[in-house]
Parts: C-alpha cells; structure tokens; sequence
C-alpha cells in the first residue's frame, strides 16, 4: 500500500472509532443519547456500550498501526492525545454547568472517555495499561451512578438537581454506593479510580507530554465540582417538603449499586487482579513483557506507590477519628433539621426557602465564559448552512426551460467528443 | 518485627505532634502579626491552643446527620495522611522517622491533598446552610484556580529531577548541592503564586469570607466537630510548607532550619494577605490563570530546553 492509502486509512479507521467513544469534535450525540435514553439501559450504555469504540481504537493502534510498513505513529498518536484531552476538558466544563443529575452523568462520561483516549493514544506499555484500567472502572462506577439516578427517578419522579434534595436520610444506601462511585470518579485514593489516573500521569510525564498532563489535570479538577454538584443537588442540603415521604428503593436496585460500589474498593487495594487480565491481552497484541505487581504500582522513572500503605494509614486514621467522635459524643448530640441552622440571628419560617441549587456554580461559569461560547453544534450546523447554500446555488442549472437543457446535451456532447481520448483511453 | 511496630507508631505519634504544635503555634503568630499591622494588641501566640484544648472539652450540642458527623473525619484523615508520606526532616546522620515516606508519591499526595476538603465539603452540604453551601461552591472553584499554576510548577521541577516522588526530588537537590528553586526559579514563583490560593488567605479568602458567609462551611460545626477541624487545619498548614520546603528549598536538616524556612515561607501568603482586600470568585479564578498559569508555562519550557 502507498503511504497516503495507508494515511488515509488510518484517518477513516480514527474518525470512525472516534464516534463511538465519543472525540472531540465527533462527541455531539453521545450527552443526548445517554441523557434520554430510558433509565434501565443507560448504564448498560455508558458504562459498557461506549467502551466499544475505546476498544476498537486500542486493537487499531496497538496492533495494527504500529506495525505499517511506513508510516509514522506520532502524528495519529499526538493528535489523538490532544483531541482526547480537550475532550475531557470541555465536557468536564459542561458537565458542570448541567442542572440534570443524568445529563451531568453523561457529560461526565464523555470527559473519562477523552482520558481513556489520552491514555491510549499515547501507546506506552504504562499508559494503555492506565487507559485500560480506567476503561474498567468507569464501566463499574458510571453504571453505579446511572442505577443510583435510577433509584432517585424511580423513587421521587425526577433527576432536577434544583428540584431535589436531602435525601441522604431516606436514601441512605443509595448514598452510600453514589459517594464510593464519586470518590472513584474523582480520582481520590484509595479507591480504583485513583490507580488508574496515577498511572495515566505518571506515564504522561514520563514519556514527556509535559502539557497533556496540564490539561488532564484541569479536567480532573474540574471534575471535582460537577462530583460535589451531584452529591449535593440530590443527597445533602436542605429538605423540601415534597420528598418527605420517600423511601429507600427496592433490595433488588440497591444490592447491585452496593456489590459495584464494593468492588471499587476491592479494585483499589488489590488493582493486580485486573492487572493481570489487561498485561496478558496487551502481550497478546504484541506490547511485549508488561509488567505489573498485586499492589504496587511503578512508573518508568522507578517511583512506585504502594496501595496497601495508603489503604492501611487512612483507614486506621478515619477508624481512630471516628471512634473519638462516636464514642460517648455522638448520643449525647442533639439531631436538629436542616431548617435549625445559624442564619445570623435571623430564624427562618416553615416556608422560608434556604435551598442553594440554582447557578451553583455561577462564578465559575463566569470565569469559564469564553471557552463556552460556542457549542460543537454551532460549527455543524454552520457547515450544514453552508452546504445548504453551495446546493441551492447548484440548483439553479434545473432553470425548468427546455432550452437550456437542450444545450447542456449539447455541450456534454461536446466535452465527450473532445475529450474522449483521455476519458476512455 | 515487634520492635518496628513501636517505632512505627511513635514516628506517627511524634509527627502528629510537631505538625500539630508548629501548625498551631503559627496560626498564633499570623493572628499577632496581624493585630500589630492593624494597629491592635491581639491575642497571645498561644491562644488557637487554648481554643483548641476548650473546643476538645466540651460537649458537641447538635449535629445535622451521619454526613456530617463524619465530615471532620474525613478532613483529619486526609491531612495526617498527607503528612505520613512528606519527609519531614532530611539529614545526614540523622533521620526523621521515616513513617510512610517512600511508600506514595507527589501525584498520590496531590490527590489526597484534596480528600479532606471534599469530605468537609460533604459534611458542611449535609448541615443545609445556605452559607456552608455557596462557601464549598467558591471554594472547589477557586481550587481550579490555582491548582493549574501548581501542576505546572511541579511537573517542571518533576522533569528535572527525572522523579516524581518526594524523596528523589530530596537526594537530587542534595545531590547536585543547589535548591530547586535556584534550579529552576520560573516554576518556584508560579508554585508560590499557587500557594497563596492554596492557604486561603486574602484576597483569596472567598470560601471562607467572614463578613459575607459567617465562615462558609465551618459555620454548622460546634464541639468536638470544630476542635477536629482546627486540628486538621493546623496540621494541614504544616503539611503545605513542609511539602513547599521539601521539594523547592531542599529541605530541612534540623527542627530550627525547619521552622526558620517554613516560617518565612508562611509569611509570604500572610503578609500579602494582611493588605489586601478580597477579590470575587471568578476574579480569582481568573488571577490563576494569568500570571500563574503564564509563568509555569515557561517555567516548563525553561526546563524542557535547559535540561
């Protein structure tokens, strides 16, 4: 094959995978289609649909692109990188600004999936190792976070974050498995999400993407404020009358979110065991001996962090923190509502509304303004104008007068007598 | 074996101790140094211990709920965590105790640097304060901020170094016998740019802002919650200039050196903040990303080209 056959190929194989795992500037349908769809599927979607086109992209760029005759990986792989990257980045600032639980979640995951792509793209044994691993644990904590909007739609009749509220102390098992998928989410040891961003840097700086490593870590910030957002829009803040009287859902929806939220931890302390599965199928592709350890993780410069230390400080810390503030305290404290709060002298009536969950994040967004300005939508539909225009002028051959067509037969006949020569040879 | 599970535990024990005796005592001073500037008397050096041994003893009158209640927890894990895995000391005859020192990383230590304030974020949200709320909004907004600086500047110093762990950073300044940041002094301003976002103090003090939230996320906690998280929060503050020293000024051979450079360095967010007023959120935001954000940039270039 020549070079630009081969070029071109692998451009049309990237556009194509991109769409599925949902690139800048491919990513338009993806928060829609997550967002809309029924409840029931979107986990199965986001967390486990999407990973279809992380898929296909990783066999391309391992196996097959790495061993063409000619060509040069860089390119593909810096512009991907790059594409992932600001994917991450601009859905992470979406995401932020969304009043919908669902509709946060499914900017949420086009932002993992650019650092899925990040890491694949970059093509060290590290980094697919990373952008495998965050494949996995997105598909266990995203599919927690879809069954536990579920659970609330179910159980309260919407997902509007400025609708909802307190409901921690009637759903408390919901909580719990949202807040274990959310510190995953967020990256914050000692849970799975942690182990794969850590290896997805450390690969980052260590094979030189000095400023790709910026601007997963802005995303990864970011991604702080949406994580708090949906905990707090739907769980914490102040109780609204109308929920009064809902219940925790049903053994059978609540069981499944708690088993994943448990294996989040249990992928944190022991990630070997899916270290082992991912190095077998990266040696089977031809990566070569991939290394790895039960519950070590080490990157090439030879730092390493141990799991089994961090997990063993914080629990024993939060144990010791807990059992002094539990004991004895906690029944001598008095359990007031959410209306019995310091006001500055001020007590506020039964109907008084003290919710804070419209424009949140408004300073933010202030801040963030330019690089919101324009949506992907714009440009496409801007191209779709412009392609309306180009045909309407084209249109105007069809003038509806027999005359013209007659010299157009002319003319073709003309062009077909002159050139005939080259055309058929 | 039985013997280093002493050792172990009294390393813990005497860290805790000096971060949370410097930490407090430092909180002390900057309410003194601030009382002189403003022309006032102000209150002993030792009076944030006081408050905390009285906070300790009393009894805690109300809670919101479990989220709350373990909110403080969380805050306390997080910063003694952060400060196992930071080398306190670095001398050459004699160590510090080594707690967990080679076991994490600066990335690991980034993210556990925020695990405290995500779980007071979600204890202040559980009390329903309308303040603790648009305090935990400011505050998470403004983290975005200055974290951009701050990642520039360490992933400068990370690829001089060649290593991203704390202890590497340490042998390599002592190594080549120069601080880092002479070495590389664009990424030292922007980390210290970072830094005054990073102790909240003003102009950006906008999460807490007393006269306008009533303390913003702290303002429901009473009791032992408090007490647990002014002790996090001394401890905190020490593991941030041990953290600053560590990786930019090579470190500390003994307990005055430590205490000499960590001083000035707190004086640096301190005295800025005494005069200035406060800036809005999104200023703030942006401030980070001028200046901060544009020094670290060349702060990484000056490496990548220099190296």
């Amino acid at each position: 094959m020549s070079y630009g056959l081969q070029a071109l190929l692998g451009v049309l194989f990237l556009v194509a995978f991109g769409v599925k795992s949902a690139v800048m500037p491919l990513h338009v349908w993806a928060p829609r289609a997550y967002a809309d769809s029924p409840m029931s599927f979107t986990a199965i979607f986001s967390g486990l649909l999407s990973k279809m086109g992380v898929f296909g992209l990783g066999i391309m760029l391992i196996s097959v692109f790495s061993k063409a005759t000619n060509g040069n990986l860089f390119i593909y792989s810096e512009v991907l990188a790059w594409l992932g990257a600001i994917t991450g980045v601009i859905a992470t600032f979406y995401a932020v600004i969304q009043t919908d639980a669902k509709r946060l979640l499914a900017y949420s995951s086009v932002a993992q999936l650019g650092y899925i792509v990040v890491g694949l793209a970059i093509g060290t044994k590290l980094s697919v190792m990373a952008a495998i691993f965050m494949a996995i644990m997105h598909a266990i904590f995203k599919g927690t976070l879809f069954m536990a909007v579920g659970a609330v739609e179910r159980q309260t009749g919407t997902t509007d974050m400025t609708k909802l509220g307190a409901l921690i102390r009637k759903m408390p098992l919901t909580f719990v498995a949202s807040l274990m998928s959310i510190i995953a989410l967020a990256g914050i040891p000692p849970l799975g999400g942690f182990i794969g961003k850590w290896m997805l840097y450390e690969s980052l700086i260590v094979s030189d993407h000095y400023f790709l490593i910026v601007m997963t870590f802005l995303s990864s910030t970011a991604a702080f404020l949406y994580s708090y957002r949906f905990l707090f829009g739907i769980f914490l803040g102040q109780e609204e009358k109308e929920f009064e009287d809902v219940k925790e859902a049903p053994a059978i929806m609540v069981i499944p979110m708690m088993l994943l939220a448990g294996s989040l931890f249990f992928f944190g302390v022991f990630p070997g065991y899916l270290f082992e599965p991912i190095a077998n199928g990266m040696e089977f592709l031809g990566m070569g001996q991939v290394d790895w350890n039960m519950t070590m993780l080490s990157n090439g410069w030879g730092d390493h962090v141990d799991t089994l230390s961090i997990v063993n400080s914080i629990l024993t810390i939060f144990g010791i923190a807990f059992i002094f503030l539990s004991l004895k305290n906690r029944k001598k404290t008095r359990y007031v509502t959410t209306k019995d709060i310091h006001t500055g002298g001020e007590i506020p009536t039964e109907n008084e509304n003290l919710t804070y969950a419209v424009d949140f994040y408004k300073p933010f967004e202030r801040a963030i303004e330019p690089a919101m300005k324009r949506k992907m939508d714009f440009y496409y539909n801007k191209f779709g104008e412009g392609l309306e225009t180009l045909f309407d002028f084209i249109r105007r051959v069809y003038t509806g007068n027999g005359q013209t067509y007659a010299i157009y037969v002319v003319v073709f006949l003309v062009i077909l007598i002159l050139f005939s020569k080259q055309i058929f040879l | 074996m039985d013997n280093s599970i002493w050792i172990s535990i009294l390393g813990f024990l005497a860290t805790v101790v000096l971060a949370f005796t410097v930490g407090v005592f430092y909180g002390g001073f900057v309410r003194k140094i601030t009382a002189r500037i403003q022309n006032r008397i102000g209150p002993p050096v030792y009076q944030n211990f006081f408050d905390i041994v009285k906070l300790y003893s009393k009894k805690t009158a109300i809670n919101h709920g479990w989220m709350q209640h373990l909110g403080p927890a969380f805050a306390i894990t997080a910063s003694v965590t952060s400060l196992m895995f930071i080398p306190v000391l670095n001398g050459q005859d004699w160590i510090w105790f080594e707690n967990l020192n080679f076991k994490g990383d600066l990335i690991f230590l980034l993210y556990m640097m925020v695990f405290g304030s995500l779980g007071m974020a979600l204890g202040a949200g559980q009390t329903g304060n309308p303040h603790s709320a648009i305090g935990v909004s400011r505050g998470l907004s403004q983290m975005v901020g200055y974290e951009i600086p701050w990642v520039l500047a360490l992933v400068a110093i990370m690829m001089q170094a060649h290593t991203t762990s704390i202890t590497g950073l340490l042998e390599y300044q002592n190594a080549n016998g120069t601080w880092m940041m002479f070495e590389s002094p664009l990424a030292f301003v922007a980390g210290l740019l970072a830094m005054l976002g990073m102790f909240h103090y003003a102009p950006f003090d906008v999460p807490f802002a007393p006269a306008e939230l009533a303390s913003g996320p702290a303002s429901e906690f009473g009791g032992k919650y408090l007490a647990l998280m002014m002790t996090s929060g001394s401890i905190f503050a020490f593991v941030k200039l041990v953290l600053f020293v560590d990786i930019f000024m090579g470190g500390a051979s003994n307990l005055i050196m430590l205490v000499v450079k960590t001083f000035l360095l707190y004086m640096v967010p301190v005295l800025y903040g005494i005069v200035s007023p406060r800036y809005r959120t999104e200023q703030s935001i942006r401030y980070f990303w001028g200046w901060p954000t544009f020094i670290g940039v060349l702060g990484v270039l000056y490496v990548v080209f220099t190296r």
